[in-house]
């Protein structure tokens, strides 16, 4: 039962709430009044001011915040989310700074190239791994992704194990440099993730690659 | 009578790998950093939150008054919890190469902040935040819940 609601709404809705509730729990007293709880959700900014939106959606409603720093308050599962309104800036770090201040770093990624059918580290490559490993110590990363892609000149069957290869000679890369294997996730999707959509059997530089990311 | 007793095999393969002790091991994330009171519980253990710790899908990260959780999952995406807050990593979904990806995430209580992952921008509308007083749908996102109770 909607308690607070129909409280608020007067007389009318106390009358229908005693009605619908006489048939039911007789000998239950009733409820005691609660305080209300603190449950609000509240958009923020985007880093790359990308448009952006949560619904918040219960039993009783559902509520669209689209505008940054845009909230709602929730009472209960059973009453519909409020009006949304918008939350200044000292109240969002007040309610929420301790959160905001614990969100990690975003990950970063890096995209090696390779020549032709090669698994070799190129001098471009090779070039990029100090500031992967960089990268590493600075998050103090244990979850880096390293993927193998390929273009479309061979079997997809070929291009997985190319592209796994790719990926192993950055991992073994990475391993020298005494990054631990636990922290390494590594994989091939072969030609099935192509930067630029090319027609089977056609070489394109930007497809053979493998990407890096450290988190 | 055939399908039937695939269908129970079924069943019961599915059943044998949702227990933990069965399940491979299926890393969600890492802890980024960890302040004060900050335990992950998994299964019956309960384990101090470190820096750099792997998160597994079902984890529940928790906090106590002095504590502070920041964690990355493997899609990207940003997790900060405040003091006297509890999250479960409910399902963890990110395969690219057969295109299935999914997040939930169940806050008991407390509050978190967010930031999404690779899961929201290639799969809009496959993530999802649970809080006891009503759910909360992410596209490209940066928000922040607290939730006190129902």
């Amino acid at each position: 039962m909607n308690f607070i609601r129909y409280l608020r709404n007067g007389t009318l809705s106390l009358l229908l709430l005693s009605a619908a509730c006489a048939p039911k729990r007789v000998a239950a007293p009733p409820p005691a009044p609660q305080p209300l709880k603190q449950n609000v959700f509240v958009l923020l900014p985007e880093r790359d001011a990308a448009p952006s939106s949560i619904v918040v959606t219960n039993r009783a409603g559902t509520r669209d915040l689209t505008q940054p720093y845009q909230a709602v308050r929730v009472e209960r599962a059973d009453v519909a989310p409020g009006t949304p309104f918008t939350m200044d800036q000292p109240e969002v770090r007040r309610l929420f700074g301790t959160a905001i201040d614990a969100l990690p770093k975003p990950e970063v990624q890096f995209v090696l190239h390779f020549d032709g059918d090669s698994d070799a580290l190129n001098a471009e490559s090779a070039a990029l791994i100090p500031a992967i490993l960089n990268a590493i110590r600075e998050r103090h990363s244990t979850a880096i992704t390293v993927t193998g892609h390929t273009d479309a000149t061979a079997t997809h069957d070929y291009n997985y194990q190319l592209g796994l290869r790719r990926a192993r000679t950055v991992e073994a890369t990475l391993l020298r440099q005494g990054v631990s294997q636990t922290d390494l996730f590594v994989s091939s999707h072969g030609d099935a993730d192509q930067l630029v959509k090319t027609p089977p059997n056609t070489a394109n530089a930007q497809n053979r690659r493998v990407e890096v990311i450290v988190r | 009578m055939r399908t039937v007793t695939s269908v129970t095999a079924l069943i019961l393969s599915v059943t044998c790998l949702s227990l933990p002790a069965w399940a491979a091991e299926v890393i969600a994330g890492s802890v980024k950093t960890a302040q004060g009171g900050a335990v992950v519980r998994r299964g019956t253990q309960t384990i101090p939150a470190s820096e750099g710790m792997h998160l597994l899908v079902n984890d529940i990260l928790q906090t106590s008054a002095d504590g502070r959780l920041g964690a990355i999952l493997q899609d990207g995406t940003g997790i900060g919890l405040g003091p006297n807050t509890e999250l479960k990593i409910d399902s963890f979904l990110y395969e690219p190469a057969d295109g299935k990806f999914g997040l939930l995430l169940r806050l008991a209580r407390g509050v978190m902040a967010y930031f999404s992952g690779r899961i929201a921008h290639l799969a809009p509308g496959s993530v999802t935040v649970e809080t006891p007083v009503g759910v909360i749908g992410l596209r490209g996102t940066q928000m922040a819940v607290t939730i006190e109770g129902a």
